[in-house]
């Protein structure tokens, strides 16, 4: 029944992708024989359209297996990257990388991932030490670390770079797929497909961290390694997403929820359920960012808008997230 | 007895003497571009300029060039803003000791009698600067009548109206000759103005706001701003290519800030989605002039903007030379430039600008 | 090291918890015979479940060692992966998993990190579900089921895991009697398929019914091993649960007597 409803999904979504091929600012040539003789149209297509809706549904894909990740290693239904520092350590490390090394793409990439990992090690580190038990206490501790980094963020942005090198700080706090080109994509597309397939992979042994932690030892799995190399992974994808795409929540948090309201608790199901949704979900706020009105609206904006609504149907009808 | 009158009287005469000063009282009333009325009982002489867009704010101080001593301190906002005014001011550096981002607890120290603000400025500094009693006016040259008025007000505030006349005399001579160059025109064409800045190797494109003079100033040369539609806020608004596309203006005028319109004007022209979108629709790309500053600003260079559209968009009626005899009446007249001077150091950096 | 029929074997261990606490287990050395049930004996805090997790090799002691004999090798429990089943006394469980799923967790030391259960794994716990009659149970979740089912799955886990040793802390001691009942049979079916279980209780009738060995422990470091008949006696026994007992047999069961202050 399962393997159904997935393969349902994934025909919706490469629906969602074919239509949103034809979404746009730039209107769709009348007659249809004009679609391809159109060069201007065809060349708009190929070298604006469809990167940034691969780019668009490879930040979906990432950020809600990121979160999927981490609400079950955390056994949390509120962790997230975003709520756990990890988005905005790594818009502070992107920064802070283009400021001091210019357009060197590599170390952009380094400088975020290592922050991102200074982030959710700061964030578990206080929760702990505030209350091992509470769930309150991780994201609690993830948003004084988010708050942080974003402030850092702010610092880096407003007295650091006078001469304007960086994005705009709106950029950075609310995310844009404005800059999407083949370039950016097959650089970023080796690190983000890696990362996705091995989580696709690990669907189903991502069930053990809900097992007691002795349980898991009598199993076999005697150290943290495999949690910390998981956690890692997740990290490196969300910050190589959030390095080019600036900040965007929500994702992580709202789509796991979701998939795991369609499949139940079974991971194997419900992280490549959330990948998909993931997708569908940035792609859906992408087409309305770039093409509802003639001004760019920050993707941010319209995954926050989306997700709060769509946060508040849940909490109101599903008691048992929280 | 007659030596304690005589005392008495030379009393009475130091007495009068002291206060014949103020009998005889320069007050003065200003309306600001908000509209508030001030009065003020003698001519400052400590005046602050600060703020968003102090460098324009001061150059349009600085068409007052006798009146350079009474400004104390002028807030230290962009290298190129002092490039230009260290030219014009040799005493210019001195007056730079307000740092960029001053607030009211930067300017009060230095005692000032007034000061000149951009009418954006009003919540963020100009009411704690009036809190603490200092006199602020409000200036905003943000459509070509305001900038007439604008200019009287500062005239009139360093008491040099004739001054401000002769000034605007000078910009409705050359507005009104352009005027009647193009009187023959009536269908005008869709013109996009773009900001476009270089951002982490990409371009990003913004539209300004249409409240501001760039569109203005479009309008007025008969011309439609394609961005109307699309200006979202008080500021500049984002835009990506493909609504640039669908817009599918005649003319395409890029601006930037740092002085690179041209290189980004270069870049796009050779860039592969853009070429293409250039020829098939004849698209006109230009860049704004920038010498010391971008000339689609709120500055007195305003009218060398106005000129220099006019020549792009209605080349038949408006010719390079007289784009270049502007900038030269321009330079001499209002700052007072050795007409060498003009020859040498500015009219080769804005030939880019002029085919 | 001769393993000599003893699944586990602890030698002259030394455990503390440290300054915090000045519980202790000094020099104990003890055996669990293969095939057998052992029952922890002690009252709650006294360290039962220290003695499980050291068995589990989860604790380390600060000296000594502790082996396990499977497939007559004897293999220090360090190395040991996966071999030995635990099942707390308050598992956390999830509530939202199906039966199946659970029971797949077992499944765990066979499946590698980044595969997903085969055939072969879903065989096998269908074959446990079989044993231990919970077949209907397969697609229920676990917040639906009965104490008595919990327990029955949770064993299924174990099974599921080809442990030779099960460690099973307090299997009975929350459940309701016929469930205890049920809980007990399927004890002595799993030694009867040559499996060692180690289970701890406070209630040392559950000894007398099913385990060959016990281990009586207190607080006061003093540990008591050695077969059920032997060491069950009261004065052990009182000394152990630190209230005064009685024996009696009632048709045929042996009962205990609490003997009452006056």
């Amino acid at each position: 029944m399962i393997r159904g409803l997935t393969k349902i999904y994934i025909l919706g979504l490469f629906i969602l992708l074919v239509i949103s091929l034809f979404v746009g600012r730039y209107p769709i040539p009348d007659q249809i024989n004009e679609l391809f003789s159109n060069e201007l149209f065809l060349n708009l297509i190929i070298r604006v359209r469809i990167p940034r809706i691969i780019f668009g549904t490879l930040v979906g894909f990432g950020l809600a297996s990121s979160g999927m990740i981490m609400q079950s290693i955390f056994k949390n239904p509120l962790a997230e990257p975003g709520i756990l520092g990890v988005n905005q350590a790594a818009g502070f490390g992107a920064s802070l990388g283009i400021l001091v090394f210019g357009n060197s793409y590599f170390m952009v990439q380094i400088l975020a991932f290592l922050f991102g990992i200074i982030s959710i090690t700061l964030t578990i580190f206080l929760s702990n030490n505030i209350n091992k038990r509470e769930r309150l206490s991780l994201v609690l501790a993830g948003i004084s670390v988010s708050a942080l980094f974003s402030a850092g963020l702010g610092i880096i942005k407003y007295m650091a770079d006078p001469l304007d090198q960086l994005p705009s700080i709106v950029f950075w706090m609310l995310g844009s797929l404005s800059n999407s080109n083949w370039t950016y994509l097959l650089q970023i597309l080796p690190i983000i497909i890696t990362c996705l397939l091995l989580l696709y992979f690990y669907r189903w042994r991502l069930n053990v961290f809900s097992l007691d932690k002795e349980v898991l030892f009598s199993l076999g799995l005697r150290n943290d390694l495999e949690l910390m190399i998981i956690l890692m992974i997740s990290v490196l994808l969300t910050t190589s997403i959030i390095s080019l795409s600036g900040i965007i929540g929500w994702v992580g948090l709202i789509i796991p929820n979701i998939a795991r309201v369609i499949t139940g608790q079974n991971t194997k199901y419900s992280l490549p359920i959330s990948m998909i949704l993931g997708g569908m979900f940035v792609l859906v706020s992408d087409n309305f960012a770039r093409a509802l009105l003639p001004g760019e609206i920050p993707l941010g904006v319209i995954t926050a808008f989306l997700g709060a609504v769509i946060f508040i149907i849940l909490l109101l009808t599903k008691k048992e997230i929280l | 007895m007659l030596k304690k009158i005589f005392c008495l009287l030379v009393c009475c005469l130091m007495v009068g003497c002291i206060n014949a000063p103020i009998s005889e009282s320069t007050q003065f009333t200003v309306q600001d571009a908000l509209e508030r009325t001030l009065e003020f009982s003698e001519y400052p002489e400590r005046i602050v300029i600060a703020g968003k867009q102090t460098p324009m704010l001061a150059n349009f101080y600085y068409l007052f060039p006798s009146k350079e001593e009474r400004i104390s301190a002028i807030e230290n906002r962009s290298q190129s803003q002092n490039i230009f005014l260290e030219l014009i001011d040799d005493k210019y550096q001195s007056k730079l000791i307000l740092e960029k981002g001053a607030g009211v607890e930067q300017i009060a120290p230095l005692n000032p009698d007034l000061v000149i603000l951009k009418t954006s400025m009003k919540e963020e500094i100009g009411t704690g600067l009036e809190e603490v009693g200092i006199p602020v006016i409000y200036v905003s040259f943000e459509d070509i009548e305001t900038i007439y008025k604008d200019i009287r007000l500062i005239g009139k505030v360093v008491d040099e109206e004739e001054r401000a006349e002769e000034i605007i005399l000078e910009y409705k001579k050359t507005y009104s000759e352009i005027k009647d160059k193009l009187a023959s025109i009536s269908d005008g064409k869709d013109l996009l103005l773009i900001q476009a800045q270089n951002v982490d190797q990409e371009y990003s494109f913004q539209v300004p706001s249409n409240t501001w003079l760039q569109t203005q100033m479009v309008k007025d040369l008969k011309s439609n701003p394609v961005w109307e539609s699309a200006s979202l806020s008080g500021g500049w608004t984002d835009v990506n290519f493909e609504q640039i596309l669908n817009w599918n203006p005649d003319d395409i005028f890029v601006i930037n800030y740092r002085g690179q319109s041209d290189e980004i004007t270069m870049d796009l022209k050779n860039n592969e989605l853009w070429k293409s979108f250039l020829s098939n629709n004849k698209i006109n790309l230009a860049p704004f002039p920038y010498d010391f500053i971008s000339w689609d600003q709120p500055d007195p260079r305003w009218i060398l903007g106005y000129t220099w559209m006019a020549s792009e968009l209605y080349p038949q009626q408006i010719g390079q030379d007289y784009v270049i005899e502007t900038v030269k009446e321009f330079y001499t007249l209002f700052y007072e430039m050795e007409e060498d001077y003009i020859d040498t150091e500015i009219l080769p950096g804005i030939s880019i600008y002029l085919k | 090291m001769k393993c000599n029929n003893n699944e586990l074997l602890i030698q002259s261990i030394y455990y503390s918890y440290g300054e915090k606490d000045d519980f202790e287990i000094r020099n104990l050395s003890l055996s669990i015979p293969k095939k057998s049930i052992s029952a922890v004996i002690g009252k709650n805090g006294s360290g039962k479940t220290t003695l499980l997790l050291l068995m589990l090799g989860y604790l380390k002691p600060a000296s000594g060692q502790i082996g396990l004999c499977t497939n007559g090798d004897y293999l220090t429990i360090g190395r040991a992966n996966g071999e030995i089943a635990y099942l707390p006394q308050n598992e956390e469980i999830p509530k939202e998993y199906s039966v199946n799923n659970f029971l797949l967790m077992g499944r765990i030391p066979f499946i590698g990190s980044f595969s997903q259960p085969n055939k072969k794994d879903y065989f096998i716990i269908e074959d446990v579900k079989e044993k231990l009659e919970i077949e209907h149970l397969g697609t229920r979740k676990l917040g639906q089921i009965s104490g008595g089912e919990l327990q029955r799955v949770r064993i299924g886990r174990a099974l599921a895991q080809e442990a030779h040793l099960i460690l099973f802390d307090e299997p009975i001691t929350h459940l309701d009697i016929d469930s205890k009942h049920k809980i007990i049979s399927i004890l002595e079916e799993l030694k009867k398929l040559g499996k060692t279980i180690v289970f701890t209780t406070h209630d040392p009738l559950e000894a007398f019914q099913i385990a060959d060995n016990s281990i009586l422990i207190t607080r006061d470091q003093k540990i008591i091993c050695g077969p059920t008949d032997h060491i069950l006696n009261k004065e052990n026994l009182s000394w152990c649960l630190g209230t005064p007992l009685e024996f009696g047999v009632v048709e045929g069961q042996k009962v205990l007597i609490v003997k009452s202050r006056k």
